[in-house]
């Protein structure tokens, strides 16, 4: 599995589009804090990034379009299952390239965002070493999230073959789904709880919960994962490679 | 080093079914060590799908298929990586060159040493394409790159479907060329199928003709060639006095069919000298002809007409 990621890894970085994504990461971390004025204290600039990163997961779809989808859409899985390696080895191990190039993503935008914002703004009152803590471990939660809404793209992507369909299936799962639940939520109560149990609904709360009802986000990323892998690996493992 | 069994590829009554549609139906043949089999048959007569079955891109529906003395899913994955495959269009990343993209499938599957690379380009001759992406290569260049692909890691079995498309006529002698000397050199076995009849023929040693999904006949090169065989068709006022020329003077063994046409197998290159014998001896020739089925005539007759070979 190691070679399969080691050539997924090679292939990637020998794509424009990863270093565009990143940039763009970057760009936009850097405009968050152009948001606000100088004297602004720098904890609420990182507090209030916390309610904006809720969207963060719905760019995962962006992350296994590089790893998995382009490989349906150029027709290059034949060339990797016709030399004999095991599907679920194909499919985990795109899983963890996606993850790698997300942390890799994700490292170099979170080192501007913190950069651009250290630079412009001063420190508070508020930034002490406790704020920091809890602040990272939302991050942290942060990308437990995405990383779980990959493993939601990844199925999608072995389900629906085309990128139209396997991007507006994905949006239609992730944000959609949660609106419609949220909005009915209003009235009855199952659905409130059924907005809860998705990764767009746990994103969103991050902002709010204390660090003692983090164990919720984790617990509902688990269970994403978990199940879409199930899903995702016996889908793929029977499917005809075009 | 393991000895290779006899047997590379046997497949028992293998069945693909796509909703009502029978793609390959009960279709059972069999590739010893050393042979080029040539699978001819036309479009949507269920070649690729058998190719992609032999090569685990797609689960048969029933049946039973053993490669290299393996039939479980895992003992099939573990010979696979013994075979070289092409099927249907070769298929790369577009953002890569062709050293790229083959250097991407060699970490893959760990083959050492980024020189082997180098060595394949130039053996299907692309080692002058340089930084040139795959999306502006021509066709026959994706070919060879495919070709290339398939040979990287010194494959015991090759699988091939429609190699030689859209390659140039010296794209298909080098390529020819490139088969021929890995099974004489390395006794690869090579699993091919092509449209071009007149090519396969030049280098197949087993011919297998599918239609409809069904293997209708599997012949070795040699009985086909006996049953395609050129002859010269001569007909004469007087078949009893011809018949003791090609005998006596001319040593020739010959047929006589019921419509009083003699068929010969000798001087089928010099069919002159056979003329001027006869006339020298007093026997007029009203007709004098080379008779013989080529290939694709033969697969034409085989599966009857309106073919799209």
């Amino acid at each position: 599995m190691l070679k399969l990621i080691h050539a997924d890894l090679y292939r990637s970085f020998h794509r424009p589009y990863l270093f565009a994504l990143t940039g763009f990461f970057s760009i936009l971390a850097i405009l968050f804090n152009l948001m606000f004025s100088v004297d602004t204290p720098i904890e609420k600039s990182l507090q209030f990034s916390l309610n904006y990163m809720k969207f963060l997961p719905l760019f995962a779809v962006m992350i296994v379009d590089i790893v998995m989808t382009e490989e349906n859409k150029f027709s290059t899985l034949k060339n990797t299952i016709s030399f004999g390696l095991g599907r679920n080895r194909v499919y985990v191990g795109k899983l963890i390239t996606s993850v790698i190039l997300s942390v890799f993503c994700a490292v170099i935008a979170f080192l501007f965002y913190m950069g651009s914002a250290f630079w412009r703004m001063d420190a508070g009152k508020e930034l002490t070493p406790t704020f920091m803590e809890e602040y990272l471990l939302r991050i942290l939660v942060m990308f437990l999230l995405f990383t779980a809404a990959l493993f939601v793209a990844m199925l999608f992507a072995a389900v629906f073959q085309k990128k139209g369909v396997y991007v507006f299936a994905f949006i239609g799962f992730l944000l959609i789904l949660p609106l419609v639940f949220s909005g009915l939520g209003l009235r009855i109560d199952a659905f409130r709880f059924l907005y809860m149990v998705t990764i767009f609904g746990q994103a969103e709360g991050l902002y709010s919960i204390n660090a003692a009802q983090l164990y919720e986000p984790v617990l509902i990323a688990v269970l994403h994962m978990v199940i879409c892998d199930i899903i995702g690996t016996s889908i793929f493992r029977r499917q005809e490679i075009n | 080093m393991d000895t290779l069994p006899e047997q590379i590829l046997k497949t028992r009554n293998l069945t693909k079914r796509y909703g009502h549609f029978t793609a390959v139906n009960d279709l059972s043949f069999s590739l010893q060590k050393g042979d080029i089999y040539g699978l001819i048959g036309k479009n949507g007569a269920g070649k690729t799908t058998l190719l992609k079955m032999v090569s685990g891109l797609t689960a048969p529906a029933s049946g039973e298929m053993e490669l290299f003395g393996q039939t479980s899913e895992s003992g099939l994955n573990r010979v696979r990586s013994r075979t070289g495959c092409m099927i249907e269009s070769p298929s790369f990343f577009p953002y890569l060159s062709a050293a790229e993209n083959l250097e991407y499938y060699r970490i893959q599957r760990g083959i050492q040493g980024k020189k082997r690379i180098q060595e394949i380009l130039r053996l299907v001759g692309l080692s002058n394409t340089g930084k040139k992406k795959f999306k502006s290569f021509s066709t026959g260049m994706k070919q060879r790159l495919g070709l290339a692909f398939a040979l990287m890691e010194k494959p015991d079995f090759l699988i091939l479907d429609e190699p030689t498309n859209g390659l140039d006529p010296m794209g298909i002698a080098e390529f020819r060329d490139i088969i021929c000397k890995l099974n004489r050199e390395y006794n690869t076995t090579i699993l091919i199928s092509s449209h071009i009849l007149g090519e396969l023929s030049q280098i197949a040693t087993v011919y297998g003709f599918i239609n409809q999904g069904n293997l209708v006949e599997q012949v070795s090169a040699s009985e086909l060639a006996k049953k395609c065989r050129r002859r010269l068709a001569i007909k004469v006022n007087d078949i009893v006095k011809a018949a003791d020329i090609l005998k006596g003077e001319l040593s020739c063994t010959y047929e006589i069919t019921e419509d009083s046409r003699i068929f010969v197998e000798k001087y089928v290159d010099a069919p002159e000298v056979l003329n001027e014998t006869l006339v020298k001896n007093g026997v007029q020739v009203f007709e004098l002809t080379t008779a013989g089925l080529r290939l694709e005539q033969y697969f034409i007759d085989l599966v009857g007409g309106n073919q799209n070979a």
